[in-house]
């Protein structure tokens, strides 16, 4: 079974060990690798006013799931929060929301409200969707198209994707099922 | 003497300031980022791949 949800709903998300039922700190920033259309992990703050505003990063290796209510992880020493390593890991990134999203012919489709995450059992969430904000001020969310490549200022799209673009999650999360099930039946 | 006073006051403040802005700004809400790990070990490959084909060339 698998649930799609929004990358933006899960910043607060507390993060609790499976060891010792003890909250780490909560989800700061959501952290994706467009390329291979993963979730990389997340970076953790601590929770309360005075609390740290930087705990550390959690790959997406050490998550053993994403519930609706919490983050679970084996042990707090999945942390990384070597301040060296914790660069490297996010060495490069760029914020999605806010991005431009143009079409291959170069057509401007929208600007990038948020990410879709498609989160499974046992496997790292893989991106599945962007949300975008049209010039119209309406939703939409297109899928990410095979072979997604990286990005900076502006994502391309196929010009075809802006066909397929779905109005909120549920629809969204048809338009994904009709799709394998196009390409199984094709495929047998 | 006042005036030093005053002055060593106005500094303090505007540190206070400083640090509360930088601690504020660290504290920002969180967002969704995009790291492109997958272009860096792309990179990362070929950097190793042509260092490779250079090496067995001057041999």
């Amino acid at each position: 079974v698998t649930r799609i949800v929004r990358a933006g709903d899960l910043i607060g998300m507390p993060v609790i060990t499976l060891d010792g039922a003890t909250l780490v700190g909560e989800v700061r920033d959501v952290l994706f690798d467009p390329g291979a259309a993963r979730l990389v992990g997340f970076t953790l703050r601590g929770r309360g006013l005075l609390s740290p505003p930087l705990l550390g990063v959690l790959p997406a290796a050490s998550l053993r799931s994403i519930g609706r209510d919490a983050v679970m992880i084996d042990a707090a020493a999945a942390l990384i929060r070597d301040g060296d390593k914790v660069r490297e890991h996010v060495a490069g990134r760029h914020e999605a929301p806010g991005s431009q999203v143009l079409t291959e012919a170069g057509e401007r489709l929208g600007t990038i409200t948020d990410v879709v995450l498609e989160l499974g059992r046992g496997q790292a969430a893989a991106v599945v969707g962007y949300c975008l904000e049209r010039d119209d001020g309406r939703e939409v969310i297109v899928p990410v198209p095979a072979g997604a490549a990286d990005w900076q200022e502006a994502l391309v799209l196929p010009a075809h994707l802006e066909e397929q673009a779905a109005e909120g999650l549920l629809g969204f999360g048809a338009l994904l099922e009709r799709g394998r099930a196009m390409r199984s039946d094709a495929g047998t | 003497m006042e005036l030093l006073l005053a002055l060593g006051v106005a500094a303090v403040l505007v540190l206070a300031l400083m640090g509360g802005y930088a601690f504020l700004k660290e504290r920002r809400a969180g967002t969704v980022l995009a790291v492109p790990i997958s272009s860096r070990n792309l990179a990362a490959r070929a950097s190793r791949s042509q260092r490779g084909r250079a090496s067995s060339a001057h041999k």
